[in-house]
């Protein structure tokens, strides 16, 4: 294989590969009320509990309410936790998920089919896109214009290192609507962001061929 | 076998890394990539740009007080109020401290007090004679 290609295909992420035993300890750990396995089952498991929030409510406040109740009930129910199941953060995700929904039932807001459009104007939001400043902001902004369920997706499988099993899990999707879920976002970001977008496939091909 | 369909299906979806595909799929993608290099490199280097532009914008930041409130939410065990047992080797410290503060007094004992020491000699020596306690109280009373 081509250098080039080596880079491109990378290397098998650890974090994937964790064995249940450390998560099995953890959480009993948790059980018995352990000060240190509580602050690194937060550790571990609240960027990933916020993230989805934040992805499926787009609302700070009410991401925040809902990684605290979904904390409460995760100290309730750890004694419930099968490790052969889930890891650790899927469990958590697939319960701040679960919380996710409640909340936006009782908004009123009606979960589409996975088959169909999340919502008609699926659209970035290009004023918000053009007036981000710096590179990093704009993305973020093209990511925070993206529906919700396509938004928490790319959270999940591209910013957290999931699986596709684990964040179809999550979401309570199938593998294939995740599949597509994913393909929507990164379509509507390469339109969003197709300045940058360009210069990075230039800078690309630059050293491509420098290597060839 | 994967087909040049499917092999950009997973692209779109997942990026530029094989190592983010489907594991199911990475062999068959990884053999794509060695009979198609050309047309198979530049798909995963259009993608691999739009991974390079996610990584810079990276997840949602997690606030120190929400940290907070969710670890001040947890159920914490007090320490348990009965004292820790008594380890194996605490009598064998206990004992090797005794040595070393009765070898330290033994070394000591040429330096000590004077007045000391003639308090003791008077003392001891008043035990030999039979009147010896009486002269001391008689000492004493005066």
């Amino acid at each position: 294989m081509r250098p080039v290609l080596r880079v491109i295909s990378g290397s098998p992420r650890p974090t994937r590969d964790r064995p249940l035993a450390g998560d099995r300890a953890l959480a009993d750990g948790v059980a018995r009320g352990e000060r240190g396995a509580v602050a690194a089952l937060t550790r571990r498991c609240l960027p990933v509990v916020h993230g989805i929030a934040r992805r499926l409510l787009k609302d700070s406040v009410e991401a925040e309410d809902v990684a605290q109740e979904t904390f409460v009930k995760v100290w309730r129910s750890i004694h419930t936790y099968d490790p052969e199941r889930a890891r650790l953060e899927a469990w958590t995700g697939k319960i701040a998920a679960n919380a996710c929904y409640d909340r936006l039932r009782k908004r009123g807001e009606v979960l589409l089919d996975e088959a169909m459009p999340e919502r008609a104007d699926e659209a970035p939001r290009a004023d918000a896109v053009l007036a981000a400043k710096d590179s990093a902001a704009r993305v973020r902004a093209a990511v925070d214009a993206l529906p919700p369920r396509q938004a928490a997706a790319l959270e999940l499988c591209a910013l957290r290192d999931h699986t596709n099993i684990e964040a179809a899990e999550i979401l309570g999707v199938s593998v294939d609507a995740l599949e597509s879920l994913l393909a929507r976002a990164r379509r509507t970001l390469k339109t969003a962001l197709a300045e940058e977008h360009g210069a990075l496939l230039d800078g690309l091909s630059e050293g491509h061929g420098g290597q060839a | 076998m994967m087909d040049e369909t499917r092999f950009k299906a997973l692209t779109e979806a997942y990026g530029g890394d094989l190592a983010r595909w489907p594991e199911a799929e990475r062999d068959a993608a990884a053999a794509f990539l060695a009979e198609h290099p050309e047309e198979a490199a530049s798909t995963l280097a259009d993608a691999a740009a739009l991974d390079q532009l996610l990584a810079c914008a990276g997840g949602a930041g997690v606030s120190p007080s929400l940290e907070e409130a969710v670890l001040a939410s947890a159920p914490i065990a007090e320490p348990a109020a009965s004292p820790q047992p008594v380890p194996r080797w605490a009598g064998i410290a206990a004992a090797f401290a005794l040595m070393v503060g009765a070898g330290a007094g033994w070394i000591a004992a040429p330096g000590a007090d004077p007045y000391a020491d003639l308090v003791s000699a008077q003392a001891f020596g008043a035990l030999e004679s039979a009147d010896g306690l009486d002269a001391i109280t008689q000492e004493d009373a005066r």
